[in-house]
């Protein structure tokens, strides 16, 4: 009997070794793996890993892409299989991945049509069966795999220019765009990659958009070894090797305040944040700072850096924090809803009241896009906030992306869409809104478990109820050259105020801003961020200090006439005005003011 | 035996219909059935490796171990009695094989 086990256990050993020795020997003959750096405007971005894996019946690619440098995501994963009969894309799926967060696409063919799925945090789009007769290649500019796709498609026998039918996803929640690239043979030169000089054929890609894209494949393994868009500045050279780069965060100190490292507890979860209390005597007028949609921390990609720095020169101590789930804050992002954010802002709130250098009294809220109906939010129920900032409104309409890459992109990418891709976008609102009509809070699609309790609340809430509700002097800020909220949506929120009797607003338009009021900066040094405008942070800055007053002593009221100043006096009661006290700072054409003050 | 035999004809009577799998531009021969059916008795325990591999890849390692484990032990058993039916069937036509891959780790050069 004994016997009998020590054989049984021999075999059982050595059929685990001969399992290790036959899974390296598969992986050794079927797995191939490429490295290459992706440069941006000569400065090292980000550096890519590919994998390409020969199935029975499929190759499938997979690459993991380190970007130090990029605003929000770390890393980015793709899949792509593709059957081996007639090289026909099978699923494409694309992770964005960050501390604790990932955003995630599925794009599926099924029959002469594909499936979509966009998992965002706690948001989703999904889209069945858009129609998608041709045979496709994915195409994505700035990822490796796109041209190993590309090329393996290019019919090398055939031979000169070949128009590829292809697909390219840019908003997280909207369909992938279908579109048609032209590609050809350009050229046949040596090249030196990695010390080494290779024979390369150079494959010519003409985008939609007429930018030309260089591909310089091996001439006989036909391995992409150099990419390069001159318009863009992208290029990805081969590697033998993965090279480490790492960015630093973007952040900034000043001797005339201090930054403090904060937590404060919402239920069990802990947050964590920054506090900026400028030095000398207090108590200081304070406001918290509420982000965008998407996985922000505390910096908010630099906006609120920049905000905090500028507020607390002006003597306003700045709370900021991370969003739940994010960065140093504890909880969940992917199940987070609307509802959460405004109770961890409350709690953020709290903590600032039992602040001794902070002046319970002098408390404002300042919210960015989304954030701006997060921070309408917790003005209109809570009497401890004393003003409230709107920056760019209060949601993103029709743009419920959270990419904010590619938000940036969006005036050029908006150029492309058609009727076609209108009625994909048409489609996967239907298709979304009918998964939420289940009512329920979690569903199955494509064999992902998604959240939908987020989407069903972001439909049900109505912006304008809050707004109305809203009774503390309010600033909003729009950039002229906004394209994510609409012009008509700072009407639509002025006109709640009015309906709610709130006659101390003021609205500020920066006609030569967008969406964040600053620049994107890409310094080689540190990751991308943001850097808002100057005149942006010295606005809100003589606005709190003008709306932020320490209250007086009690004194007899005297006559109404006596007490309008002249500036009282010369504002009119509505229309867009300029007003001195900015005019020597910015271009007057740059800055028009309205409202009732 | 008499099952044996029962299986081996059912296997000859399945063989004879199906070939979808075969290189059209090659004349197979009864020698290649014989090989082919040498080397799947020999190697027909490596379709449980090669099937968690694939599915590791194409899916996750995951579900390689959780499904490719049972989906490989099958394809294994059914590589087994196709290659025993090939070596007792090696002289009767036809010799067109039966099982994606023809060979399992390599591709025949012809």
């Amino acid at each position: 009997m004994r016997r009998l086990y020590i054989i049984l256990v021999m075999a059982v050993c050595i059929s685990i070794i001969l399992f290790v020795v036959a899974f390296f020997y598969i992986d050794t003959h079927r797995h191939t793996t490429f490295f290459y750096n992706i440069y941006q405007n000569q400065n090292i971005f980000s550096t890519a890993r590919l994998d390409k894996y020969n199935t029975e019946d499929k190759i499938v690619y997979k690459s993991e892409t380190l970007t130090p440098f990029h605003s929000v995501y770390d890393k980015h994963r793709r899949n792509l299989s593709i059957n081996k009969k007639g090289l026909k894309v099978h699923s494409y799926n694309k992770k964005h991945l960050s501390e604790g967060v990932s955003m995630n696409i599925y794009i599926m063919r099924v029959d002469s049509s594909i499936n979509f799925l966009a998992v965002g945090h706690s948001n989703f789009a999904y889209a069945n069966r858009l129609p998608m007769n041709k045979d496709f290649v994915v195409f994505e500019k700035d990822a490796i795999i796109s041209y190993f796709n590309l090329v393996d498609k290019y019919d090398f026998k055939l031979g000169g220019l070949q128009s590829i039918h292809a697909l390219t996803h840019t908003y997280t929640f909207l369909p992938p765009h279908k579109s048609d690239l032209e590609v050809w043979i350009h050229d046949e030169e040596i090249i030196e990659i990695a010390g080494k000089k290779i024979k390369a054929v150079c494959l010519k890609i003409k985008l939609p958009d007429k930018n030309e894209i260089y591909v310089w494949i091996n001439r006989w393994t036909h391995i992409p070894l150099l990419v390069k868009e001159p318009r863009s500045g992208f290029k990805a050279v081969y590697q033998e090797t993965q090279k480490r780069i790492t960015a630093k965060r973007y952040t900034r100190e000043s001797d005339e305040y201090e930054n403090r490292e904060i937590a404060f507890k919402n239920k069990d979860i802990s947050l964590s944040g920054t506090i900026s209390v400028p030095k000398g005597e207090g108590p200081f007028k304070a406001v918290i700072l509420a982000w965008g949609p998407g996985p922000q921390d505390r910096e908010a990609l630099g906006m609120f850096t920049d905000i905090a720095d500028g507020l607390a020169r002006n003597d306003t101590a700045v709370l900021r924090f991370d969003k739940r789930g994010i960065a140093k804050s504890e909880g969940d992002f992917s199940r987070f809803t609307g509802e959460d954010l405004i109770s961890d802002l409350s709690c953020a709130l709290d903590f600032l009241l039992k602040q001794e250098e902070i002046d319970k009294d002098r408390i404002a809220i300042l919210g960015h896009s989304e954030g701006g109906y997060s921070a309408a939010h917790l003005a209109a129920i809570n009497p401890n906030i004393s003003a409230c900032i709107i920056m760019a409104g209060v949601e993103a309409v029709n743009l419920p992306d959270t990419d904010l890459e590619m938000m940036w992109d969006f005036d050029k990418s908006a150029t492309n869409w058609n009727e076609k891709y209108m009625n994909d976008i048409s489609d996967t609102a239907k298709d979304t809104a009918e998964i939420l009509k289940s009512g329920k809070d979690w569903a199955l699609l494509l064999h992902k478990r998604i959240f939908l309790k987020k989407c069903r609340l972001d439909i049900e809430k109505k912006s304008s109820d809050i707004i109305r509700k809203l009774g503390v002097p309010t600033l909003i800020l729009r950039g002229g050259k906004d394209t994510v909220t609409l012009p008509g949506h700072i009407e639509l929120l002025e006109e709640a105020l009015k309906d709610g009797g709130n006659d101390v607003y003021e609205i500020i338009y920066f006609n030569r801003l967008n969406h964040f009021f600053g620049e994107k900066v890409e310094d080689g040094t540190h990751r991308t961020h943001l850097s808002i405008d100057k005149n942006v942070i010295d606005t809100i800055a003589k606005w709190l200090n003008k709306n932020l007053i320490v209250a007086p002593e009690p004194a007899p009221e005297p006559p109404a006439e006596e007490t309008a100043s002249p500036e009282e006096e010369e504002t009119p009661e509505e229309g867009a005005i300029e007003l001195r006290e900015i005019e020597e700072d910015p271009p007057e054409e740059n800055i028009s003011r309205k409202g009732v003050l | 035996m008499k099952r044996l035999s029962v299986l081996l004809i059912i296997l000859y009577v399945i063989a004879s219909s199906v070939s979808s799998y075969a290189d059209e531009d090659y004349e197979y021969t009864a020698h290649d059935k014989l090989a082919r059916g040498v080397f799947s008795m020999i190697t027909f325990l490596l379709e449980i490796p090669i099937t968690m591999y694939e599915i590791s890849v194409e899916e996750n390692p995951l579900m390689g171990i959780l499904y490719g484990f049972p989906l490989g032990f099958g394809k294994g058993a059914i590589r087994l009695a196709v290659g025993t039916a090939e070596v007792f069937t090696t002289a009767l036509p036809p010799f067109e094989p039966i099982l994606k891959p023809e060979y399992l780790l390599f591709e025949p050069v012809r």
